[in-house]
């Protein structure tokens, strides 16, 4: 490849300060350092350096979300060409799944792409490699059915207003991706509404058919919403691998888990943030089940391991909550951080009827919140310093 | 300072670095001409007392601190004065000596050190030149003479992987080490020898002098601030002074000949370095006498590989500076580096492959940025491995927005600059870097008239 990094280098003077093409400069430091390593060397400080750079950190994020990625593409096939009664064999779905996954992969990655070089270019910073990851977790939150359009509306809000207005990755206090998806969600309802999730292709109209969540949350009084689930074709095992109608990447927990335990090994993504959330999930869901009665929504009475099932809960807690940049820093605040999203979402679930789903309000809240949790224990810690002021 | 006399640390930077110096030691004494260049001490402002041309005997001063007029630095040998240089800001580079072995060292008077009240104990130190061998805290400063030590450390171990071991020259220092605590004991009741834990040294007989601390945690903690840092109990002592191994030696053989003692231990380490060892060598020997620099394109390290100089181009051993270490410095460029498993990476995290042997697998080392700066993403690395439990990212945002006043409430004051944060780093800021800064606007700041 040597040859390639040579082309590469005589093209720097076009690009280095007093080139022709001067102001594209980060484009070209992207295009170098996304094919080759720098060979860069210390100026000053420490002079040797450990060999993880945030283009790695970035990448193993992007790794651990392989098996959601290929999960979810084969999955939108397989619900497509099932509500279409056309033979689903793995070839076919794969390839129905991609026709659908692709163009809003390629969307979001254009588009958001796009931001992100035009800011680098008048800020005058580097191409942050955050964006490979943003690029990639917005479009697995979406549902197969999403418009293109709303697509790139979504993922230039989760850039600019989730990210780039403040200076860019490292600057920002929200997830990016899940701004975005925010965004298209109080945009757009009709589309992320927790119905109609299915794609065909052929056909004009998509299969309309209730999540499990929005199912739950519509169970009459005194009943049991488990069971309304199951009714509905759903069983705990369907919800736990995940075949199942929903947003692309997000219906299985087993593929979540695959990526968790890559984050954890790696030590990209904070295993207390993951634990907490499920922590907060499971005891929320157990408080509201000893609540639940007869005369009380029966959504109350949904047990934590139906919980931690349905919905994107394990999506958003192994790759949303664990976004460094947005979580907070300290490592007694992640324990706060993740218990509270576990809790939030049952919370936003079950209380509030208007929301079927609500890691993605929760993991949003809690962002706001983690520089405060971040605060109060760090000024427990700074308490137990011995001064050393002027 | 705090009762115990075992300290255990439990978060730990154990990354085992390839290019371990051995533990035999070889005497080479300086063959030409030899320099004394002062880089070492980032915040002297040094006047030079000397001409070219001059002959001077061996431990007659050449330059003094204009912050501290006491403070001299003498000559490590007797001959003629071939140089001065003076570098950026008339900021004084070398002095190069020409030793002459028919002039005859300087003698100092005799001392008895029983007898020594604190101002002849330091007006002792000053006249031979041994004052600079100190540090006061929190700034890192030559000490002012006209001070008394609330405390002062001596670290008996390693604040860098490959600095000179003490239990490599034990055999020659031993009643050096008691000799200079017994001089020590005169400015201070108060002394403190830190010594790890895994150290095979007798400390007996310093216990009987002096409190003796055993440590045991990565190499970062016996930077002498890290030490203090787990030392201390009151708010007075983080004034203390420290010294380093090489201070008692200094001392204690001047006492003993009644001459400037004109050599120090060094260790030559680093994987590109051919005779890992430890040397006996001439203060201010030049370092072709020492080293060879194979390949043009390895980098001379004077000091360790974290906190060493950047001051490749001086020829001669820099005061205060006790390891040479060469490594490679010319990376290659990897296709698609980021997707390799990584068994050949530095790593201290397991985002590589190499990074679960780290311990037990020599990490390669060389001085490849091995990416670009970014902005921090909060990983909370730096946090895992400080060794003064500073959380720098905190830190550095403080001092990024100019909070002083927050930033030492995090203990910007207690950080020893042992740079591992900046090491472990992933977006590759050079947090020591910007924490000095930050210290030493701040002692310009107190110290301004």
């Amino acid at each position: 490849m040597m040859w390639l990094y040579k082309k590469l280098v005589s093209l720097e003077p076009l690009f280095a300060r007093g080139g022709r093409l001067e102001r594209l400069y980060p484009l070209y430091e992207a295009v170098l350092t996304i094919h080759f390593s720098s060979t860069a060397t210390t100026k000053k400080g420490a002079h040797i350096r450990d060999g993880l750079d945030t283009k790695r950190f970035m990448i193993l994020v992007v790794i651990a979300l392989v098996p959601s990625i290929l999960f979810g593409v084969y999955n939108a096939g397989y619900q497509s060409l099932l509500s279409s009664q056309q033979s689903t064999s793995l070839l076919a779905s794969m390839w129905h799944g991609a026709l659908i996954f692709l163009p809003i992969l390629l969307t979001s990655y254009v588009v958001g792409g796009l931001w992100e070089v035009f800011f680098a270019i008048v800020r005058k910073h580097e191409i942050n490699e955050g964006f490979l990851v943003t690029g990639l977790l917005f479009p697995l939150t979406l549902p197969p059915t999403i418009p293109l359009w709303q697509v790139a509306l979504g993922i230039s809000f989760g850039i600019v207003v989730g990210k780039e207005v403040f200076g860019g990755t490292g600057k920002n206090f929200l997830n990016p991706a899940l701004t975005a998806r925010a965004f298209v969600y109080f945009s757009f309802p009709a589309y992320l509404s927790g119905e109609v999730w299915v794609k065909i292709m052929d056909g004009v109209e998509s299969f309309s058919s209730a999540t499990p969540l929005a199912i739950a949350a519509n169970a009459p009084l005194a009943t049991n919403a488990m069971a309304a689930i199951e009714s509905a074709g759903y069983s705990l095992w369907d919800c736990f691998i995940g075949l199942i109608p929903g947003s692309i990447g997000e219906t299985s927990v087993i593929v979540c888990l695959m990526g968790a335990a890559l984050l954890i090994a790696t030590g990209v993504g904070s295993w207390r943030t993951m634990l907490g959330c499920v922590i907060g999930l499971v005891g929320m869901a157990a408080v509201f089940n000893v609540l639940a009665s007869d005369t009380t929504i029966s959504f109350l009475g949904v047990s934590p391991v139906w919980h931690l099932c349905i919905g994107s809960f394990a999506f958003g807690a192994v790759f949303m909550a664990t976004d460094p940049v947005s979580s907070p820093d300290l490592n007694a605040s992640k324990w706060v951080y993740g218990v509270m999203i576990g809790a939030l979402t049952v919370i936003i679930r079950v209380i509030n009827p208007a929301y079927p789903e609500g890691v993605m309000l929760a993991i949003l809240l809690m962002n706001v919140f983690a520089p405060l949790i971040d605060t109060i224990f760090a000024q427990r810690m700074v308490k137990k310093r011995l001064p050393n002021v002027i | 300072m705090k009762h115990a006399i075992t300290i255990h640390r439990k978060k730990k930077f154990n990354v085992f670095f390839d290019g371990q110096p051995s533990s035999d030691v070889q005497v080479v004494d300086a063959t030409g001409m030899i320099g004394v260049c002062p880089q070492h001490f980032r915040l002297i402002k040094p006047k030079v007392v000397v001409k070219v041309g001059d002959m001077v005997k061996q431990g007659q001063p050449l330059f003094f601190d204009k912050k501290n007029p006491q403070v001299y630095v003498h000559s490590p040998l007797s001959g003629e004065v071939k140089t001065i240089e003076y570098g950026h800001q008339r900021r004084l580079e070398k002095i190069e000596i020409m030793p002459d072995a028919t002039i005859d060292p300087l003698q100092f008077q005799p001392v008895d050190i029983e007898s020594l009240t604190i101002a002849k104990a330091k007006s002792m130190l000053l006249e031979r030149g041994l004052w600079h061998g100190f540090s006061e805290h929190p700034f890192r400063t030559i000490p002012n003479p006209a001070e008394t030590p609330p405390a002062i450390v001596v670290m008996l171990s390693n604040p860098e992987p490959f600095h000179p071991k003490i239990s490599a020259v034990i055999d020659q220092v031993d009643h050096d080490l008691v000799t200079g605590i017994q001089v020590l004991k005169r400015l201070t009741e108060h002394v403190v020898v830190v010594v790890d834990a895994n150290e095979k040294i007798n400390c007996d007989e310093i216990s009987s002098m002096a409190k003796v601390v055993r440590m045991s945690g990565d190499f970062s903690l016996f930077e002498p601030a890290s030490a203090l840092y787990h030392l201390k109990d009151k708010v007075e002592e983080n004034k203390s002074w420290s010294c380093d191994w090489h201070t008692l030696v200094n001392i204690a053989r001047t006492v003993k000949s009644q001459q400037f003692f004109p050599q120090q231990f060094i260790s030559v380490g680093g994987n590109q370095a051919k005779d890992n060892r430890h040397y006996c060598v001439t203060k201010g020997i030049q370092i072709n006498q020492v080293v060879t620099k194979e390949d043009p394109t390895n980098r001379i390290i004077f000091g360790g590989l974290f906190t060493g100089l950047h001051c490749e181009h001086v020829p001669y051993l820099p005061l205060g500076v006790s390891a040479i270490n060469i490594v490679d410095s010319h990376p290659q460029p990897e296709f698609l580096s980021f997707l390799q498993p990584g068994l050949k990476k530095p790593s201290f995290t397991t985002a590589y492959l190499s990074g679960l042997l780290k311990a037990v697998n020599p990490t390669p080392t060389s001085t490849a940025l091995n990416g670009s700066e970014r902005d921090c993403i909060s990983c909370g690395l730096c946090h895992d491995v400080c060794p003064v439990d500073m959380l720098p990212q905190t830190v550095l945002r403080n001092v990024a927005g100019n909070d002083i006043e927050g930033a030492m409430a995090f203990g910007l004051l207690d950080c020893s600059n042992c740079s591992v944060c900046t090491y472990v780093c992933p977006s590759k800021i050079d947090l020591s870097a910007r924490f000095q800064e930050a210290k030493d606007a701040l002692y310009l700041e107190v110290t301004a008239p």
